[in-house]
Parts: C-alpha cells; structure tokens; sequence
C-alpha cells in the first residue's frame, strides 16, 4: 500500500505541475497586452516599456512562470483586476460558499441517491422501478440552468417559499441560511442522485442474485435483515467509489448552478473574471480548481486501493 | 435486425433498409420524427419566423403570449418565437459538429494508438484519462480565453471532451481485432500498417462508434446549452437556446414565458436525441435491452 500511495502521490505533483503549465499557458496566450490593458491606449512607448518591465514582461517565458508558479506556492496570486482585491481572499471567499454548498447536496444526493437506488432496486420490474427510471433519465438529461429555472419559477416566484437567489447576511438565523441554500443545493445534488440511484440500483440488483444473499433468505432471514446486514454493505463499496468520483463533476455543475442562483461560489467567481477579463483571478481560480480535481482524483484512488488490493499492486503477485 | 443490418443501411444509403430498422423501433420512430421537425424548424427558421430575431420593439416588451406574439416578447420587445426558432441552430450545430469533431479524431487517435502499443498507446491512454476527468466547462474556458467567446471555442471545448470516449472505443476495436486472423492474414501477405488500419481494422470500429455518437449526441447538446447559457457560447444579439434562459432570467418575476418556453424547447430537442441513442442501442446491441440500467 504504501508503494501505490508513493506512485500516486508522485503522480499527483506530477500532474499538478502539468496542470499548473497548462494555466500559465492558457492566460499568456490570451490576446492583449497587460501593460497596455493597466495603462490605458494612450500611454507612450516608453510608458509601456517601464510598465511591462514592472511586471516582470520582458523576462523570458519560463521565467515568468518559475516566478508565477514559486508566488502561488507562498500563496501570493496576486491583485484582481476588477476589485483590487487580493486574489487569494476572494478565493477564499468564494471556496468557502462552494464547499457548503457541494457539501450539501454531496449529503442531501448520498442520502437520496441510495435511497431510491435502493428501493428501484427492491421493487425491480415493478411500476415504483420503472418511475425511478424515469424520473433518473429526466433528471439526467435536463440541463442543470434549465432545472434551475424551473426550481426558481415553481419554488420562488409561484409558490414564494424560497429565496430565488443569493445567500443569507451572516449572523441570520440557520434557517435561514438554509432556505437560501436550498434550491441550489437541490439543482447541484440532482444529477448526482441520478447516477447514484441508477448505480446502487444494478450493484444492489446483482449483489441480491449472489449465493450467500440466497442462502441467507433460505435459513428463513427476512428481507429486510438480509438487505441491511448482508446486501447493503457489499454494495456500498463500490457506490462509495463512484461516490467520489462525482465530487469532481460537481465543481464543474457549481460553475452553471451558482451562476443561476448568484451564489457568492468559485464558479461564479470564475466564470465573471472570464467575461470580465480579470486575468489574475482566471488564472488562480483555474489552478485551484485544477488543483481540488487533482486532489480529489488522488484521494478516490487511494481509496480503491485500500478497498481492492489488486488496484494496489497492479496485477502483481 | 442484426449489425450488419444497420451498418449496410448506412453504407449504401439505402434509405428502405434505414426505414425497416427505423419504423420497427418506437423509439427510434419518435426520436427521429421530433428531431426532423426540429431539424426542419430550424433550417426554415428565417422562412417561418413571423419576426426578425432580432429586431427590438420596446413598447411591447416582456408581453405575454398573445396572437401577435405567440409565445409573448423578452426584455427589449424581440420576438420569442422568432428567438426561439433561430436559436435552436446553433445548439444543433455546435452539437453535432463538436461529435463530429470528437469521431473524428477519437477514432484516428484510437486506432493508431492501439496499434502502435507501447509507449506511443501508454501515453495517448494517460492524456485520455485526464481529458475525461476534466469537465468540458473548464476546457471551454480555456479555449475562451485564447480564441475569445463563440461558438468556434464551445465546440472545439466539447469535441475535446468527447474525444476521449470514441478514442477508448476504437482503442478497444483495434485490439480485439490485432489478435484476429484476418489482420495476421493481411500481415503476412505484406499489407502496410496504414492499409491494415484502413481495411482490416477501422470497418468494426463503425458499429460501436455509430453507438457512441448517439450516446455523446444528448450531452453535446447540453453541453452546449449550458455553455451558452454563461454568456460562452454565440454572442448577442445572436440567439441560443441557453442565452434565451439567461436573458429570460433577469426579468422573471415579470414574465414567465421568456424562460419556460426555451427551457421546454430543449426538454424536447434532448428528449428526442435521447430516445434516437436508446433506440441505436436497441438495435446494435439487443442485449442491452434485458440488462439492467
């Protein structure tokens, strides 16, 4: 085990070099000069030369990056553009709001997501299986705006029982809080249930064809206490899994969920310095987000590791 | 209705033959009916629409559904309607050509990789994995930031995306079919590796990529909705299925229609692609239908 987490870990830095490489890359193609962008389009030649030495420009590529990548590493990223703000408090900031939100639906689709799998599962064939299914396709293939939308339209403006957008001042009551964290939670949570049901369903399903669930229902245990103590258990594993892998594609679903709900997120953050080219926010929140997926990749494949030794040593003996 | 069936019908042409395996599938019949009248709307778009896309009107802004606006007016008086049909072109093309794109090049890069092997296929397998871990989103932002927002940008960033998953597909074909006697046949006869490639190998990839293309079609489309919805995708006044949500949203509280018809729109457009793959998947792999999903 520890030879894997060694490999991996080195895999890891690896990769989040590259990744690091990849961002640098990205923003110093970007059209348009930042000397010229901070000055104005009337500044002289030699205004810019100044200008561009001040910011390290005329150095070379690599250089540059070196410089960058050791700043982000003592957790200098710089000033925003737009806000003047340093760059690392507004991550902050916004990674706080989106932790609480994917932590949230994370709980609020495991809850749900095994739940439902569990019971298609159980119900298998019958009409309760078949509504699950469907409800799992159309959850699946709504875009996550669009289910956003309607959640606004039905919750927010035809009902008035939850706030459409935004979050609660700070020191507003927990209630509170939680009502404006509702429907974008339950948007973010809901492709994940989906993939959640529909994967606990088929592992369940063939878990309960397995010998020993039979045996089991031979000596006279009820279903119900098969399910619980012999079933569920096997079954867990492999959902936990999948589980984590989906933590990642949440990130991605934060950026369309928050922008729908104004929510004070990374994804919001990200996708306004993209439109409003603020370049050193773009590039810290891509490195972050690089950074958690990366993170997160290693963390699901230790767990695999400790959960199926054969992933540990590859096939060795 | 076998394999062979559905790929002769594609490879000839032979419309009868497609028909036969089309109107033998209800999902198939259906998906593919809504898909040609949306198909058809969009292309008579400029024909049909009672208005210009976008031309503005400000003394009948937000205006609900009424005879003269059918599905009522956004915030600056556009027609919904004639948004609406003028939108559903980019989300249909940026859709399929981004699959397209990714069959392309996922199959080429699959195949050679798979049959060069070794370090060539090792590294080719690595860059797959980090492609599919990466959410198209933030390969669309990155394509954004360099080449500027559009549809140019949305849909390479969802070929990209996509690619990883017709390369693994054509991967797996060549190496199925590398162990086969009719490629050590071709071998032995002293057949370049290019013509083994391009007659003994790449024919099979075309049943499993036809599936895949279906599979990947429904997320393309999302995809792309959801890239436009962030102000990535065609810019103002152009209009998507995804900016009509957007700009809808603002204005809510005034007018539901702006918002609810583009979004029911789209229900249908991926509805309809949805049931055309689940229909492929009927008819090229028969076993699918009694596996559990």
């Amino acid at each position: 085990m520890l030879r894997y987490t060694i490999s991996r870990f080195g895999q890891l830095i690896l990769l989040l070099a590259i990744a690091s490489v990849v961002v640098f890359v990205v923003i110093q193609n970007t059209p348009g000069d930042p000397a010229l962008m901070r000055l104005g389009l009337d500044a002289t030649p030699e205004q810019v030369a100044i200008e561009q030495a001040r910011l390290g420009l005329d150095r070379s590529l690599f250089e540059r990056y070196v410089i960058w990548a050791t700043d982000a590493l003592r957790l200098d990223l710089g000033v925003s553009f737009a806000t003047s703000q340093p760059v690392i408090r507004m991550l902050g900031d916004a990674l706080f709001h989106t932790f609480r939100l994917a932590a949230l639906a994370s709980a609020f689709a495991l809850l749900l997501g095994t739940g439902l799998g569990i019971v298609a599962a159980l119900n298998r064939g019958r009409r309760l299986d078949t509504v699950i299914s469907a409800v799992c396709s159309l959850g699946l293939s709504l875009p996550s705006f669009a289910l956003g939308t309607i959640l606004i339209i039905l919750f927010a403006i035809v009902l008035r029982w939850l706030p459409p957008s935004g979050v609660a001042m700070t020191g507003q009551s927990w209630a509170e809080q939680l009502r404006h964290l509702a429907l974008p939670a339950i948007t973010l949570a809901t492709p994940f249930t989906m993939v959640l049901t529909r994967f606990m369903r088929g592992t369940l399903i063939e878990v309960l064809s397995q010998d020993y669930i039979v045996t089991a229902r031979a000596k006279g245990i009820p279903m119900g206490a098969v399910v619980l103590t012999h079933a569920l258990r096997n079954a867990l594993i492999p959902t936990v899994t999948i589980a984590g892998m989906q933590i990642g594609s949440l990130l991605a679903g934060a950026t369309v969920t928050e922008t729908v709900f104004s929510y004070p997120g990374l994804g919001r953050l990200t996708i306004e310095a993209v439109q409003g080219l603020d370049y050193p926010v773009v590039q810290a929140a891509l490195l972050l987000t690089a950074s958690l997926f990366l993170i997160n990749t290693f963390i699901v494949d230790l767990t695999y590791g400790l959960i199926d030794p054969r992933v540990r040593t590859g096939g060795r003996k | 209705m076998t394999e062979a069936s559905l790929s002769r019908a594609g490879s000839t042409g032979s419309f009868v033959r497609l028909w036969r395996i089309v109107s033998r599938n209800k999902r198939l019949l259906i998906g593919g009916t809504i898909l040609t009248i949306i198909i058809l709307l969009a292309v008579l778009a400029s024909l049909i629409a009672p208005y210009s896309p976008i031309q503005q009107d400000m003394k009948a802004r937000l205006q609900d559904p009424s005879w003269l606006h059918w599905l009522g007016t956004d915030h600056l008086g556009r027609d919904t309607l004639s948004r609406l049909l003028h939108g559903l072109r980019p989300s249909l093309v940026s859709g399929v050509a981004a699959v397209m794109l990714a069959t392309l090049f996922g199959s080429l890069i699959g195949v050679v990789a798979g049959y060069a092997g070794g370090v060539l296929d090792a590294v080719v397998g690595r860059i797959f994995d980090l492609l599919v871990a990466w959410p198209a989103i933030f390969i669309a932002i990155g394509m954004i930031l360099i080449i500027g927002p559009g549809p140019v940008g949305v849909v390479l960033a969802i070929a990209l995306s996509e690619l990883p998953v017709f390369g693994r597909v054509a991967r797996a074909v060549t190496l199925a079919n590398l162990g086969m006697a009719h490629v050590e046949v071709a071998r032995s006869m002293g057949a370049s590796p290019a013509r083994i490639m391009r007659k003994h190998i790449l024919p099979f990839t075309v049943n499993p990529l036809i599936l895949q293309f279906a599979i990947s079609a429904p997320a393309a489309v999302v995809a792309e909705a959801g890239l436009s919805y962030l102000g990535l995708g065609s810019q103002p006044p152009n209009p998507s299925l995804g900016m009509l949500v957007s700009d809808a949203q603002l204005y809510l509280s005034r007018s539901l229609y702006g918002a609810a018809f583009p979004i029911i729109a789209i229900g249908i457009l991926v509805l309809s692609l949805t049931l055309i793959a689940d229909g492929v998947q009927d008819v090229l792999d028969p076993r699918r239908r009694r596996q559990l999903r």
